[in-house]
């Protein structure tokens, strides 16, 4: 009885190690299509550039509804989300079909170089999986951002908050995100943080006093 | 020795590991002899014992791989010790 155990036992241990390897393979072959098909570097691009549109769209948003006397925290978390979600979509199916478009062209045209059909080869199935994630991150990215920023209202009635401070930390965390995006750029350019942290910073808080200047004299 | 022409985004070290895991296969040597815009051609030399060929035509087509041309085969005809 014991002996019929242990070997039951040992058999799924080998199922486990197979399945394993086979994860591990899968996962160096992702990696592998992920360089092949040069697609870290332009999603690297769109993050930030999805990102910084969507924290900027949402701090519209909300300064906006704050300076047009609108003081209703679920209003912000809806229009604010709605905004995000509107973003991810646009950007999700924008930018599959112009990378779908652009590596298509690019299939073909290599094809012809090489003359072989490519259909199959680890060339076609990493372009297709760079449209995939290109088109993710295009859309995720400005979502993420609105979700942040809206955060403080959807949690003032928990926290029993008023509009205006959840304005002012939402207006904080926008301004620290584009921070830590300014950051990120630096890194990428091997710069100074400095610079490009202020220049991010500062573009949104120039856009929160350009839209609260706008709702004083309107 | 195999001419291929190869797409310019698919490394050696990759493809040369994916050749050498075909059956048979002991030593791969890829050399790249010319760069065009999009594409390198390049050397192939494979070395091994009862390779299997058609294996081999499989992985390279899988990578992007255009074989051109064999250009070089040795065979040997070994004893069977008993």
């Amino acid at each position: 009885m014991k002996g019929l155990e242990s070997s039951a036992m040992s058999l799924r241990l080998v199922k486990m190690k197979e399945r394993l390897r086979s994860l591990k393979r899968n996962l160096s072959d992702f990696e592998r299509m992920l360089r092949i098909s040069g697609v870290l570097e332009i999603c690297r691009r769109y993050f930030v550039m999805n990102m910084f549109d969507g924290a900027l769209a949402a701090l519209g948003v909300i300064m906006g509804m704050w300076v047009s006397g609108i003081a209703d925290s679920s209003a912000v978390v809806k229009t604010t989300l709605s905004a995000g979600l509107a973003m991810f979509i646009s950007g999700a199916s924008g930018a599959y079909l112009t990378e779908k478009a652009e590596r298509e062209r690019k299939l073909r045209e290599l094809e012809e170089a090489i003359f072989q059909d490519m259909r199959g080869t680890i060339y076609e199935r990493s372009s297709r999986l760079a449209v995939l994630v290109v088109s993710m991150i295009d859309g995720i990215s400005p979502l993420m951002a609105c979700a942040i920023l809206m955060t403080p209202f959807a949690l003032s009635r928990a926290l029993a908050t008023d509009f205006a401070t959840a304005a002012l930390a939402s207006l904080l965390i926008g301004t620290a995100m584009l921070g830590t995006l300014g950051y990120f750029l630096s890194r990428i350019a091997g710069k100074k943080p400095l610079e490009y942290m202020t220049f991010m910073a500062l573009t949104g808080i120039a856009s929160a006093i350009v839209i609260v200047l706008l709702g004083l004299h309107t | 020795m195999i001419d291929a022409l190869k797409p310019r985004e698919i490394p050696i070290t990759e493809l040369s590991k994916a050749i050498c895991s075909a059956k048979g296969v002991k030593e791969v040597d890829v050399v790249v002899t010319e760069v065009d815009v999009k594409t390198e051609t390049v050397k192939i030399t494979i070395i091994g014992q009862n390779i299997d060929f058609d294996e081999v035509a499989k992985i390279i087509a899988q990578n992007s791989v255009a074989i051109r041309s064999v250009d070089q085969v040795v065979v040997r005809r070994t004893r069977r010790v008993v």
